[in-house]
């Protein structure tokens, strides 16, 4: 795993990400983040699922099992307000991307897909 | 008729004022103390505003570093509460219960955040002896004792309440079975306002910016405050043969468990209907007796409507005529001094007749269908009772019926008839029976029959120690170590005694609650702000969460709460599991204690207060222990069975000699003696006592020397009764200054028991409690 830590190479880092845990995630992301501009929406996607399974303690949970559509909170995942709360702070913290509260919140926490693309136009901008 | 709880004294230091009079002035004039704090810097949070209590310090002749500000509060509430009551320890039996969650947090924050990932200090910093929760009883029972028990107890916000109900059940006569009864109990809850509170509930976007408005339709959370709520409880007649006047009588109470959700209230409300319900009835109160309701009322977004639902619910259409305020919008939310507080406001109202305003509330929400208290300074003709509610993190949801001591009997209502919650009082008393026990540490998971033969059996004590291996890991994410060890312990003892879990309560021990969390938790937050600060941790450092999460993950909807002790926790735990399931305040409770330390600021708090005497003090361990209580009468009902009868206990303060001696002698030559830790004081005792002469067993060699051995000494000595090794076992657990002992024997049936009945006092020793209905 060290090995990743130290590539420099996108397209050798990104299929290696279903063999990460999420804890060693954040390493990667961390080393990689500052050897390279924006990553893709895919790898964007992925690195969202692995924050969520490591920040919400999904153990055992494999992150790439996240389906990109399905709702975050109550009926898909299950997560509750707490763990929105949770994501918030871990987002801003780690990716440097605030997320607002209230209804412009809730559209973004809606789905990996909508939290994706919200992170991506963040970094756009 | 006999057994009336009387509140003679009231003590209160809140952001109001120092005192009750200073207190109860500003509180009727609509005044409120929720301004710019003033403790620390509030630099990047949400807002800037709680309610600080001014002017509080530790006495001349303090100790560096003992007291924190919530103990020097404590202090005078307490002291205000005995002086009201005219009471003093010296020459009386008088109990001392304190309910809080901060105790010396803030006080230790800076350390924390230092020992999380520094080096070993070369001496141990004095302030950490303020840190316990434990400490505040200690100063206390210095300052004002001595007293005969001293018990401390958190269920976050309900702390406070929660110490007066154990109180009350203290004075209902369950000093264990030697007969031994308390004058009174001083009781009650303190917290000072710290970071850790204050930057938790900032990540929880639960504070309002502004200051608090309750009920209110722009309310946007609550305002932390401060403070410290004493009372002295009497029985009635006790009281009234020293010439004491009531204040007031703690005429019902219910406590009980939402096993919902960590910090979020259950949507449905019910468990707060069923409380109310369940406290009225003990009170044989109807809803028409009511005048008045302290809500808990803390001003958050969720809580209020559902709190309002859950009063309409439970008091019917009275609820259009019932004034009901929360006193928040004054002091702020004083957490687990918020109980004990609102009680003694309660106990006001009914004497003075007077309302307290909600203040803050301009706007009531049209949602809240509620009666408000507006107007200040309200007179009302009578108050025959007043019902105060208080709700803690994990669900731990209390009620205490406040009433008229000079109503009486005779204006109440009748009983009302018996519902889906049984009555919380019964007229028979019958024997506690333990149903279950399990042990969960190095040696792997045993029942209490594996566990009777755990202290001969060989087993590495460096086997690695892993719940998740049964545990379902999607409900368990939200669990720390300790509650995961805790829970794997409570679910085999409840699964091998088959009790009912909606009617199961849960009493943990621990010795100094969440360190290395709050270690870690204060690193982030002092090193990179409260934007940091995670609101998922922030629960689990409530001293509570372990018990919290015992609830919520096996669905246990009875009592809740952890009791604090530095060395005996495991048995202070079962002791107060029995008096809840004597009491009948729940059919059934699992009591234990966990110890999953590893954390130098744990490591440093366990030199200061652990014995040094103890030769077993032993290393760090990964062990759980939890044992199951019942009234034998239940079990029988149900139809289980029981593995070991209870037949004695006692608990003390200073010297345990002559307490011992009111256990009796052993039974016979079948008797065993169980030490948790054989050290110079329970070798002492024993010396003492006839059961010196018994055959002894030390736990702590074997298992260690941890939080979790008197509990798992408990569950071995369960263990060798149920599979017959002996007739009788004697548990001490002993430490400085306080310590506690309990018998168990073989299980028997009614008809053997009766055979054998002629040294059997128990029943007639509780016979007292026939009467406890009255009219």
């Amino acid at each position: 795993m060290l090995e990743v830590y130290t590539m420099h190479d996108r397209s050798r880092i990104r299929p290696s990400f279903e063999r990460l845990d999420a804890s060693a995630y954040v390493l990667v992301y961390a080393v990689h983040s500052t050897s390279h501009g924006p990553m893709d929406l895919d790898s964007l996607r992925m690195e969202v699922k692995c924050l969520i399974v490591k920040e919400l303690n999904l153990e055992g949970r494999d992150p790439s099992s996240i389906p990109d559509d399905a709702p975050l909170f109550r009926e898909g995942l299950g997560l509750d307000s707490l763990d929105a709360l949770q994501l918030a702070v871990a987002l801003e913290e780690q990716m440097g991307v605030p997320i607002p509260e209230g209804d412009e919140g809730r559209a973004i926490f809606r789905s990996v897909r909508s939290l994706s693309e919200h992170i991506a136009k963040v970094r756009g901008a | 008729m006999n057994h009336r709880v009387w509140v003679t004294g009231l003590g209160l230091v809140t952001p109001l004022g120092i005192g009750v009079e200073a207190t109860w002035e500003r509180l009727v004039r609509g005044d409120h103390a929720i301004a710019p704090i003033r403790l620390f810097d509030t630099n990047g949070y949400r807002t800037h505003l709680a309610a600080e209590v001014v002017g509080v310090k530790a006495p001349d002749s303090a100790e560096p570093g003992a007291w924190s500000r919530t103990s020097a509060m404590a202090l005078i509430a307490a002291r205000e509460a005995m002086n009201n009551a005219a009471i003093g320890a010296e020459g009386r039996r008088i109990g001392l219960v304190v309910g809080g969650t901060t105790a010396g947090m803030f006080e230790n924050e800076e350390l924390l955040s230092r020992l999380h990932d520094g080096p070993r200090p070369r001496e141990i910093p004095r302030s950490l002896l303020s840190h316990p929760l434990t400490s505040t009883g200690d100063l206390l029972s210095e300052a004002l004792g001595p007293f005969a028990r001293v018990r401390t107890l958190s269920s976050a916000c309900s702390s406070g309440a929660n110490a007066l109900i154990v109180a009350a059940l203290w004075l209902e006569g369950a000093f264990g079975e030697g007969g031994v009864e308390l004058d009174a109990v001083v009781a009650g809850g303190c917290d000072g306002l710290c970071r850790l509170t204050f930057s938790g509930f900032n990540a929880l976007g639960a504070m309002d910016p502004e200051p608090c408005r309750p009920f209110d339709r722009r309310r946007r959370g609550l305002s932390l405050g401060e403070g410290a709520g004493f009372v002295v409880l009497e029985r009635a007649e006790v009281a009234r043969a020293r010439g004491a006047e009531p204040l007031a009588e703690l005429a019902g109470w219910a406590l009980g468990s939402e096993a919902h959700h960590i910090t979020n209230p259950a949507p449905d409300g019910a468990t707060i209907s069923a409380l109310v319900s369940s406290a009225l009835r003990r009170a044989a109160m109807m809803p028409s007796d009511v005048d008045y309701v302290s809500a808990h009322g803390t001003a958050t977004v969720l809580s209020d409507p559902i709190e309002a639902a859950a009063l309409t619910r439970s008091l019917g259409s009275e609820i259009e005529r019932i004034p009901v305020s929360s006193s928040k919008g004054q002091l702020g939310h004083t957490l687990g001094a918020a109980g004990a507080i609102e009680a003694a406001i309660c106990a006001l109202v009914v004497s003075r007749r007077t309302l307290v305003p909600t203040v803050g509330l301009d706007e009531p929400d049209p949602a809240i269908h509620l009666v408000h208290v507006s107007r200040v300074g309200q007179v009302v003709s009578r108050v025959r009772a007043a019902i105060s509610n208080s709700f803690g993190f994990g669900g731990m949801d209390s009620v205490l019926v406040l009433a008229d001591p000079h109503n009486g009997a005779v204006g109440r209502s009748s009983r009302p008839s018996a519902s889906r919650h049984s009555s919380p009082v019964e007229t028979e008393s019958s024997p506690c029976v333990v149903t279950g026990a399990a042990v969960f540490g190095p040696p792997g998971i045993l029942g209490a029959r594996e566990c009777a033969s755990l202290l001969e059996r060989a087993f590495d004590s460096q086997t690695a120690v892993v719940p998740e291996h049964d545990l379902d890991l999607a409900r368990a994410r939200r669990l720390d170590r300790a509650s995961r060890l805790a829970v794997v312990a409570a679910e085999r003892a409840l699964r091998d005694s088959g009790a009912r879990p909606n009617r199961t309560g849960v009493v943990f021990g621990r010795a100094f609650g969440q360190v290395a969390g709050s270690s870690a938790y204060m690193r982030c937050l002092l090193g990179r702000g409260p934007r940091a600060a995670s609101p998922a941790e922030f629960p689990n450092l409530a001293p509570s969460a372990l018990v919290g999460h015992l609830s919520i993950y096996l669905g246990l909807e009875g009592p809740s709460f952890m009791t604090a002790d530095p060395s005996t926790c495991g048995e202070a735990a079962f002791i107060q599991a029995l008096e809840l399931v004597r009491c009948g305040e729940v059919s059934s409770v699992v009591a234990g204690a966990v110890d999953a330390k590893g954390s130098l600021a744990e490591d440093l708090l366990t030199a200061l207060f652990v014995d040094h005497s103890d030769p077993d003090g032993g290393p760090a361990s990964s062990l759980a222990s939890a044992v199951v209580v019942e009234r034998r009468r239940d079990v029988e009902q149900r139809g289980g069975s029981a593995l070991a009868m209870v037949s004695d206990w006692v608990e003390w303060r200073q010297d345990g000699g002559k307490w011992l001696a009111a256990l009796g002698t052993p039974r016979g030559p079948r008797t065993e003696v169980l030490l948790p830790r054989a050290n110079e004081s329970s070798a002492r005792l024993l010396g003492d006592s006839m059961w010196g002469s018994c055959p002894r067993m030390a736990v702590a060699p074997i298992l260690g020397g941890g939080d979790a051995v008197g509990a798992a000494t408990l569950a071995i000595a369960v263990g060798r009764l149920a599979t017959g090794i002996v007739d009788e076992a004697l548990v001490i657990g002993s430490a400085r200054s306080r310590g506690s002992a309990i018998v168990l024997r073989r299980a028997q049936s009614r008809d053997e028991e009766n055979l054998a009945s002629s040294r059997n006092s128990i029943d007639l020793r509780m016979g007292h409690r026939a009467d406890r209905n009255g009219p």
